[in-house]
């Protein structure tokens, strides 16, 4: 009998270990070797917009290395480029295309992706090429990059972001709040629930704004003490202590986000900057840093955006992956949006979906190299000095607040391989469709629920509309009698 | 009439904002045809329900609940997809309630001679100007909390129609005080 009750508990105390961790334990232990993840949000820009025709660049000091590169699906070839105007050396900013729900609606126009003249306007037509981003499309070609990666809505940047940080909307336009909802709902909410630690990172924390998402959080206030600085998240980094989960907003201050009609090259230069900064950091062995943008801005794209659990997704967006366990050269095809980072810092630190969105989500696996080693025996990738890529412009300064911009970069593109194409121990193009639910997570938040005060509801206007009505329309009798009289 | 013009301006902008279209003011480009279409839809409205002050309530009545009704039926119909066209006429629509706003000014409050046609037009400026003075705070607020500024405009709204209650209500109490000393 103690014999069958020994065993007992021991079977027990397996299935505990291996079952989902659905408890509501802090866990530190991650699935892969990754400790932190910082998630960089940049704004207003379509795959086909910033890497409309990457890698090809004309103007490289090597091109050898470029026709060995993998190709995305971008618009060389396709009968699309003719229709679009490359934004000229020297010019390193567009007009601001129609931004919004009926805009993006009007360009994507039931999949024909053909209308955006109409809807977004004449100045959605153009893309940039290495002139401008030279320095991005080399941190791309290091790594790992996404061309299925999709805006979650076809809308603008509220519902957008709000997916980033939530996987849900209450709203499709940026009319906002309220709708609210509690801080429980988004991954923040689940990381605290789950004791693993987390920031959020702005240029200036004591507005206390990040991205106005801050407004659509009914608790926020209770939380607000995450909202760190840029430069409290590098010091993190070289005190080695980042927490699990950064996210680091560029929006704020004007240029940083690349949004249209900034300067694409004060966002690039600052991402290059951060990078490195994380790259000489004790953090780099442990971090994978996911870069990508809000909403399309309006920028035409070429590829018909899928369904996802009923939900029309939006354009096409970049997304890179920086991380020594990225793979180099990569190029995506898996099909991801905003959740899909979500499901990836579930999906490390084993906790539940943070809800059925997220569960569905692939999770950028494929990017990732964890287990086979290169031809020096490691698995992790060194570090790479960006700022002493050699053909990088010689006055270029990597600032977090780069002042002189306007740099030619396509001289710099490609940054030379850290290993040589033929003897990576992978393929450099792939997809992958593991989910969580495809791994019987649990699910965080079954119902996401948002709020509206009913003061500030429709119905509530309408009633004050008539209740107004029926006070002017007896204060009219009142005034005609008196006036009769 | 600059109570009636608040008023009308808080209905309509309740309205938009029920069929969230009204958040659109927050973009310069698409205040445009928004303007295009309550621009139009302001005057015509209002000059209507002064030329309808003789008839029946029901007949300006009817052209509001119309407007407002195929307002709705355009934008759910399209799916809230409204380009440059659907949403000036949209607009325009959703102005409707002006017809039966002015009716009742020129029916109740302003029979006086000497005010006329005037009344209407300057009820139609005053309302455009409120318009974009809410469009001007959207964009400067960062559009955001649209709900704040209808909602002070519903208190603005709600506290003028019970003050020309009240001042009418002590009008004819002053009145009855004459007839009884008589």
């Amino acid at each position: 009998m103690r014999r069958v009750i020994v065993i007992l508990i021991i079977s027990l105390f397996m299935i505990t270990l291996i079952s989902p961790a659905v408890s509501a334990q802090a866990s530190s232990q991650t699935k892969t070797p990754i400790k932190h993840v910082i998630a960089v949000l940049f704004e207003n820009h379509t795959f086909d917009n910033f890497f409309g025709i990457y890698p090809y660049d004309n103007a490289s000091w090597n091109e050898s290395i470029i026709r060995n590169m993998t190709v995305p699906e971008n618009l060389i070839g396709t009968g699309h480029l003719s229709q679009l105007r490359a934004v000229p050396n020297g010019v390193y900013s567009t007009p601001d295309p129609v931004e919004g729900y009926t805009a993006y609606h009007l360009d994507w126009n039931h999949g024909k992706m053909n209308n955006f003249i109409n809807g977004s306007g004449p100045q959605s037509m153009e893309y940039y090429t290495s002139y401008q981003l030279g320095l991005e499309w080399s941190i791309a070609s290091e790594y790992a990059i996404a061309d299925r990666y999709f805006a979650p809505q076809l809308s603008e940047s509220a519902p957008n972001t709000l997916y980033y940080i939530a996987g849900f909307s209450p709203v499709i336009n940026d009319y906002g709040p309220p709708p609210s909802f509690p801080m429980s709902e988004t991954i923040f909410g689940e990381l605290s629930h789950y004791g693993i630690s987390w920031n959020i990172y702005v240029q200036n924390n004591t507005t206390g704004n990040f991205d106005n998402m801050q407004h659509y959080i009914s608790n926020w206030n209770q939380y607000s003490g995450h909202l760190l600085s840029w430069s409290d998240l590098i010091s993190e980094a070289q005190n080695n202590s980042l927490p699990a989960v950064s996210y680091v907003f560029s929006e704020g201050p004007p240029g940083f986000s690349q949004a249209p009609p900034s300067n694409v090259e004060k966002g690039e230069i600052w991402l290059a900057y951060l990078i490195n900064q994380i790259e000489e950091s004790p953090s780099w062995n442990s971090t994978a840093i996911f870069v990508t943008y809000d909403d399309p801005g309006g920028f035409y794209d070429q590829v018909d955006p899928p369904m996802m659990d009923g939900v029309q997704l939006g354009m096409r967006l970049p997304m890179i992956l920086v991380s020594p366990f990225a793979k180099e050269d990569y190029v995506s095809n898996t099909v991801m949006t905003h959740t899909s980072i979500i499901a990836f810092i579930d999906y490390n630190w084993g906790i539940p979906a943070l809800n059925k969105f997220v569960s569905l989500s692939n999770i950028p696996l494929d990017m990732f190299d964890f287990s086979v080693p290169y031809k020096n025996g490691y698995v992790a990738r060194p570090p790479i000095d960006l700022q002493s890529e050699q053909h990088l412009p010689p006055n270029l300064h990597f600032s977090i607040d780069p002042k002189v911009i306007d740099y030619n970069f396509s001289g710099a593109f490609p940054f030379a391989p850290q290993y040589s194409y033929s003897v990576l121990p992978y393929s450099r193009e792939g997809a992958s469709n593991v989910t969580l639910s495809s791994l019987h997570y649990g699910i965080f938040i079954e119902h996401d629920i948002s709020y509206t005060p009913f003061y500030y509801s429709p119905a509530y206007f309408i009633i004050i509309a008539v209740v107004g009505a029926v006070l002017f329309w007896i204060g009219g009798e009142v005034y005609e009698r008196n006036r009769r009289h | 009439m600059m109570v009636f013009s608040i008023y009308a301006g808080f209905t309509i902008l309740a309205i938009a904002y029920a069929f969230n279209i009204i958040y659109l003011i927050g973009d310069p480009r698409q205040l445009v045809p928004l303007l295009e279409g309550l621009i139009p839809g302001a005057f015509i409205f209002s000059i209507a329900g002064y030329y309808l002050r003789g008839n029946s309530t029901l007949f300006s009545f009817s052209i509001a609940l119309l407007g407002v009704i195929l307002a709705f039926l355009i934008i759910y119909g399209l799916h809230m997809v409204l380009d440059y066209a659907f949403l000036g006429m949209v607009s325009f629509l959703v102005t409707s309630p002006l017809a039966l706003i002015s009716r009742y000014l020129s029916g109740r409050f302003l029979t006086r001679r000497g005010r006329g046609i005037s009344m209407p037009i300057v009820v139609s400026i005053l309302f455009l100007l409120e318009v974009v003075a809410v469009a001007v705070l959207y964009e400067k607020s960062g559009q955001t909390n649209l709900a704040v500024q209808l909602s002070v405009l519903a208190y603005v709204s709600i506290a003028l129609a019970a003050l020309i209650l009240i001042t009418n209500l002590i009008g004819t109490h002053e009145h009855d005080i004459k007839e009884i000393n008589r």
